[in-house]
C-alpha cells in the first residue's frame, strides 16, 4: 500500500483534496439533504476509483547486500526457498 | 555482559533499510492512523447522540456561530499554505523563508486556537448543559488540544530553525511536524462540516 | 538506528554529575521534586481557572484529582528523564545521541533507568508485568477466600466489586499485554536482523508509562470510597454515575497504559516494516513476528476507541456531561459499542502475540517445519479482519438492536476458522515429530489443549440462546480464563522458558520448570473447570454472595485455587534463582533456526556485529542443510542474487 502521507508535499496535496471533497459535500449538503448525500456518494467512488488506478506499481527492494569479496570470485548460486510437496519434505526429514 | 558492552562502546551498526518508506515518515503516519480513530470514537459518540435525539439538529436553543467559524476555518487552513511554503523554502536553502514560513504558520495556528477559546466562553451553553453541548464541545476540544500538540511540535521547529537547523538536505524537523499540521487541519475540516455545517 | 538527523549538533558525553548538580540529572534524585513541581502546575492551573470562572468551590477534590492523575505521571516521567533528549532538541541545543551510555545494562540498577537498549526493556517489561500479575493474582485469592463459604466473611460488597475490578483490569492492562509486549521488545529486533528498535527513546518512554498505569489502578483501592468497583468493562452509567473517585484511577490508569501500548505497537511496526535483515521477506520472518505485526496493526487501529470511551465516562464523571444521560439526550447504549470495539480486537491482541510463541516453540521442540506456514500467517490477518465485526455479541443481552444479533453471531463464529487452522496446524506440526517435552513445550502444548476448551465454550457462548442463559453467570468466567489463563498465560510463560537463556545468559531448573508446569496445569483445570457447571446451574458472576447450594463447589473451586496460586511461588523461584545462579547456558539450546539464536546468550550489546543475509524459511528443521540465515563469516555459503518471493 502506498502510504499517502509520505512527505509534507503530499500530506499537503492531500489536505487540499480533502477541502474540495469536504466543501463540495457541504454545499450540496446545505441545499438540499439528498443532494449532499448524492455529492458524498459520487465523490467517494470517484477517490476509491482514482485511487485504486493512481497506485505505482514500484520495483521491489534490492534484497541482497552490496557485493563482498573479490570480484572475480566463484560463487554458487543456491536456491533455498523452493517449494516442495509436504510429502517429499516429510521423507527428508531426518527424524 | 560488561566485555561486550566494552567491545562495542562505540557506535551502533546501521540497520538496513528494507522498505523504501522512511521509518520517522512511517512512525507519523501510525501515529496519524490511531488519532483517527480516535477522533472516530469521539464521532460514534456524536452520531449516537444525534441519531438517538431524533429531532431537528442541533437541538433547540443551540446557535453555532457558523460564520466566525468559518472565517476560523480559512485561517486554520491558511496556516497549511504557509506551512508548505516554509518547507518549499528550505528545500531550495532559503532560511528566512523557512522562518517567515514557520512563524507565521505558529501564530495563524495560535490565532486559532484563541478565537476556538473566545467563542467558548460567548456560545451560552456548556458541555453540562444537555448532551449536544456534551459532544459539541468534546470534539471540537479534542480538536483543539490537537491543535495544542500541532503548535508545540511548530514552536520547536520555530526554534531550531532560528538557532541555525536545518538545510536544503536535512528538513526532517520541519516535515513532520509539517505533516502533522496537515493531519490537524484535515481533521478540523472534517469537524467543521459535521458539527456545524450539516 | 533512527532519528540520526543530519541536522543535529552532536554534544560528547556528559561528565557525571557531583555535588547537588545531581539533583538535575535525570534519574531517581530529580523524580520527587519534579513529580512535586509537575504537582503544583497542575494544582495552581485548576485552581486559576476556577477562580478566574467563577466556580465554587475553587478546591474541588475530585477535579483536582483528574488533573494531577495526569500531571503527576507527566512529573515522573520528566524527572527520570524521559523526556531529556526531545526537551534538548526542541531547544535546538545540542543533542546527544551518540552517547549510548544509557544503552545496556551493565549492573542491576541500570534496569531502574531510562534505557534505550531494546534488550533491557523486554527485561524491565516483563519483570514489572510479573510483578503486577502477582499483584492481580493476590487479590483473586482474596476473592476466592471470600467466595469460599456463602455469605459475607472477610470484605464488603464494594470492596468485593472493588476486588474483581482490579484483578481483572491488572491482569488485562498490565500483565497479559505488556508481557507480549516485553517478550516482543526482547525478541523481535534480534529476530529480523536488527540492531534495535526503530525508536529507541520512544520504546523506553513506553515502558515507563507502565509501571505508572499499574500503580494508579493498584492506589485506587487508597482513594477514598475505594477502588472502582464497576468490572474491568466499566459499564457506565454505573461507572459514570455511581462510582466513588476511585473510578477515575482507573479512567486515567487505562488512559495511560493505552498510550504505552500504542506507542509500543507503532514502534514494532515501524522496526518490523523498514528494519528487517537484507533477504528477510515478509514471507520469511519467523511467526512471532508475524504475529506481533499484526497484534500491533490491532493495537494501533483500536486501542484509541477504549481511551475514547473513558474519557467519556470520565468527563461524565467530573465535568457532569452527558454522554450516557438518557435524560439528557445521551445514548447509555453508546458506551457499550465503543467500549467492545476496541475490547473485542483486545482478546486478539492478548492472544495471536501468543500464537506466535506457540508456533516457535511447536516448531523448534517437535523439530519439523511449521506446518502451514503461508496459511498460519494469513489466518493471524484473517483473525485481524474479522475481529473488528465481532463486538456486539458481547451485548446481546443489553438491549441492543435485535436485528444486530444474527449477523454478530454468524461473524463470531466464523472466527472460529481461521483459529480452526492454526490449532490444526500446531497438531499436524506435532504429528510425526520427534517431541522434546522441555518446559517450554509443555507450557505450549497445555496451550492448545486448553485453548480448545476455551475456543468452543466460546462457540457456546457465541450462539444467542446459549448466550441469554448464561449470560453474567460462571459459565463466561471459565470461558474468559480458559482463553485468557489457558492461552495467553501459557504461552508468556512458554515464551519466558523458552528465551530465558537468551535473556539471561543462564539456564533455568528444568525439574523446577515442569514442576511448576504440572501445578499450574493440574491447578488450573481444578480451579477453572467446575466453573462450567456453576454458570449453566446459574451462578452469577462478580457477586460476593451466593445460594447456599453452590457451597461445596466453591469450596473446591477456592482451595484449588490457593493451590493454583501457589504454583507461582515455584516460578518466581526458579527464576530468581536460575538468574542468579543457573548454570550458563549455550548460545543455541533448543537448536533453533531463528536468528536470535545465532547470536551469544545474552546477545552483544547491538545484537549482531554484523548485519546476517537471510537464505531461507526460518523453520526448516530436519531438512538436510537447510539455513534461514549466513552471516558473513560463513565463506562456504555465501550467496547473491538470493530470489524473494
Amino acid at each position: 500500500m502506498k502510504n499517502p502521507l509520505r512527505s509534507e508535499a503530499e500530506a499537503f496535496r492531500f489536505l487540499l483534496g480533502a477541502a474540495v471533497y469536504f466543501g463540495l459535500i457541504a454545499i450540496a449538503g446545505v441545499i438540499n439533504h439528498w443532494a449532499g448525500l448524492a455529492v458524498f456518494v459520487v465523490l467517494s467512488v470517484g477517490v476509491v476509483w482514482w485511487w485504486m488506478r493512481a497506485r505505482r506499481i514500484e520495483p521491489p527492494l534490492q534484497a541482497t547486500p552490496v557485493r563482498r569479496g573479490a570480484p572475480d570470485e566463484r560463487r554458487i548460486l543456491v536456491i533455498a526457498n523452493r517449494r516442495r510437496s509436504w510429502s517429499s519434505r516429510l521423507r527428508s526429514i531426518r527424524l | 555482559m560488561t566485555v561486550q558492552a566494552e567491545a562495542h562502546a562505540a557506535h551502533p551498526p546501521e540497520a538496513h533499510q528494507s522498505s523504501r518508506v522512511d521509518a520517522r515518515t512511517l512512525g507519523m503516519f501510525l501515529f496519524i492512523a490511531s488519532e483517527v480513530m480516535l477522533f472516530g470514537s469521539f464521532f460514534t459518540a456524536y452520531f449516537f447522540v444525534r441519531v438517538s435525539a431524533h429531532t431537528h439538529w442541533p437541538t433547540a436553543g443551540h446557535e453555532l456561530p457558523v460564520f466566525v467559524a468559518g472565517i476560523n476555518t480559512i485561517i486554520l487552513v491558511s496556516s497549511s499554505f504557509t506551512m508548505h511554503w516554509a518547507l518549499q523554502a528550505i528545500k531550495r536553502g532559503n532560511r528566512a523563508g523557512l522562518q517567515a514560513g514557520l512563524t507565521l504558520t505558529f501564530l495563524l495556528g495560535l490565532t486559532f486556537l484563541l478565537t476556538q477559546i473566545r467563542e467558548y466562553s460567548r456560545l451560552g451553553f456548556a458541555p453540562y448543559t444537555d448532551a449536544f453541548g456534551t459532544i459539541f464541545y468534546c470534539l471540537t476540544g479534542l480538536h483543539g488540544a490537537h491543535v495544542f500538540v500541532g503548535l508545540t511540535l511548530l514552536l520547536a521547529a520555530t526554534i531550531r530553525s532560528y538557532r541555525g537547523h536545518y538545510t536544503a538536505d536535512a528538513h526532517w524537523g520541519v516535515e513532520i511536524p509539517g505533516i502533522y499540521w496537515h493531519f490537524v487541519d484535515v481533521m478540523w475540516i472534517v469537524v467543521y462540516t459535521t458539527v456545524y455545517i450539516l | 538506528m533512527t532519528a540520526v538527523t543530519h541536522d543535529e549538533v552532536h554534544a560528547g558525553p556528559a561528565p557525571p554529575p557531583t555535588g547537588w548538580r545531581r539533583l538535575l540529572a535525570p534519574g531517581w534524585l530529580r523524580v520527587p521534586w519534579m513529580t512535586a513541581l509537575f504537582f503544583g502546575i497542575g494544582a495552581g492551573i485548576t485552581v486559576l481557572v476556577r477562580w478566574l470562572e467563577g466556580w465554587d468551590p475553587i478546591w474541588k477534590g475530585s477535579v483536582i484529582t483528574t488533573v494531577e492523575l495526569t500531571a503527576v505521571p507527566f512529573g515522573f516521567l520528566a524527572g527520570i528523564g524521559g523526556f531529556d533528549y526531545w526537551m534538548r532538541y526542541a531547544a535546538g541545543s545540542p543533542t546527544r545521541p551518540e552517547d549510548h551510555s544509557g544503552h545496556g545494562a551493565r549492573s542491576w540498577r541500570d534496569y531502574f533507568r531510562i534505557n534505550t537498549d531494546h534488550k533491557v526493556i523486554g527485561i524491565q517489561y516483563l519483570v514489572t508485568t510479573i510483578f503486577f500479575f502477582v499483584a492481580a493474582g493476590l487479590l483473586a485469592m482474596l476473592m476466592r477466600a471470600e467466595l469460599a463459604r456463602p455469605g459475607m466473611q472477610f470484605v464488603d460488597n464494594q470492596t468485593f466489586n472493588g476486588l474483581f475490578s482490579v484483578h481483572a483490569a491488572l491482569m488485562i492492562f498490565l500483565f497479559v499485554i505488556p508481557a507480549f509486549a516485553g517478550i516482543g521488545n526482547y525478541v523481535i529486533p534480534l529476530m529480523i536482523g536488527a540492531p534495535d528498535m526503530a525508536f529507541p527513546r520512544l520504546n523506553a518512554l513506553s515502558f515507563w508509562l507502565l509501571p505508572i498505569a499499574g500503580f494508579m489502578m493498584l492506589g485506587s483501592f487508597l482513594a477514598p470510597g475505594g477502588a472502582f468497583a464497576s468490572g474491568w468493562t466499566g459499564y457506565a452509567p454505573l461507572a459514570s454515575t455511581h462510582q466513588p473517585i476511585g473510578s477515575v484511577f482507573f479512567n486515567m490508569g487505562v488512559q495511560w497504559a493505552g498510550a504505552s501500548s500504542i506507542m509500543t505497537a507503532l514502534n514494532f511496526l515501524v522496526t518490523i516494516i523498514t528494519m528487517r535483515a537484507p533477504g528477510m521477506s515478509f514471507w520469511r520472518m519467523p511467526l512471532l513476528v508475524w504475529a506481533n505485526f499484526t497484534t500491533s496493526l490491532l493495537v494501533v487501529i483500536a486501542t484509541p476507541f477504549i481511551a475514547g470511551s473513558q474519557f467519556f465516562v470520565m468527563f461524565d464523571h467530573v465535568m457532569h456531561t452527558h454522554f450516557f444521560d438518557y435524560q439528557a439526550g445521551g445514548y447509555p447504549l453508546g458506551y457499550q459499542h465503543i467500549f467492545w470495539f476496541y475490547s473485542h480486537p483486545a482478546v486478539y491482541i492478548m492472544m495471536l502475540p501468543g500464537f506466535g510463541i506457540a508456533s516457535e516453540v511447536i516448531s523448534v521442540m517437535s523439530r519439523k517445519p511449521i506446518f502451514g506456514y503461508r496459511l498460519m500467517a494469513l489466518s493471524l490477518l484473517a483473525i485481524l479482519v474479522l475481529g473488528f465485526s465481532v463486538w456486539a455479541h458481547h451485548m446481546f443481552v443489553a438491549g441492543m438492536a435485535p436485528w444486530l444479533r444474527v449477523p454478530m453471531m454468524v461473524t463470531s463464529m466464523v472466527i472460529a476458522v481461521p483459529t480452526g487452522i492454526k490449532v490444526f496446524s500446531w497438531l499436524a506440526t506435532l504429528w510425526d515429530g520427534r517431541i522434546h517435552f522441555d518446559t517450554p513445550m509443555l507450557f505450549a502444548l497445555g496451550f492448545v489443549s486448553m485453548f480448545v476448551i476455551g475456543g468452543l465454550s466460546g462457540i457456546y457462548l457465541a450462539a444467542v440462546p446459549i448466550d441469554i442463559h448464561t449470560s453474567d453467570t460462571y459459565f463466561v468466567v471459565a470461558h474468559i480464563h480458559y482463553v485468557l489463563f489457558g492461552g495467553s498465560l501459557f504461552t508468556i510463560f512458554a515464551g519466558i522458558y523458552f528465551w530465558f537463556p537468551k535473556m539471561t545468559g543462564r539456564m533455568y531448573d528444568e525439574r523446577l520448570g515442569k514442576l511448576h508446569f504440572w501445578l499450574t496445569f493440574i491447578g488450573f483445570n481444578l480451579t477453572f473447570f467446575p466453573m462450567h457447571w456453576l454458570g449453566i446451574q446459574g451462578m452469577p458472576r462478580r457477586v460476593a454472595d451466593y445460594v447456599p447450594r453452590f457451597a461445596d463447589l466453591n469450596m473446591f473451586i477456592s482451595l484449588a485455587s490457593f493451590g493454583l496460586g501457589a504454583s507461582t511461588l515455584v516460578f518466581v523461584y526458579n527464576m530468581v534463582k536460575s538468574w542468579r545462579f543457573g548454570p550458563a547456558a549455550a548460545a543455541n539450546p533448543w537448536r533453533s533456526l531463528t536468528l536470535e539464536w545465532q547470536v551469544s546468550s545474552p546477545p552483544p550489546i547491538f545484537n549482531f556485529d554484523e548485519i546476517p543475509q537471510v537464505v531461507g524459511n526460518p523453520y526448516e528443521y530436519g531438512v538436510p542443510d537447510a539455513r534461514h540465515a549466513v552471516f558473513n563469516g560463513d565463506r562456504q555459503v555465501e550467496l547473491e542474487e538470493v530470489p524473494t518471493r
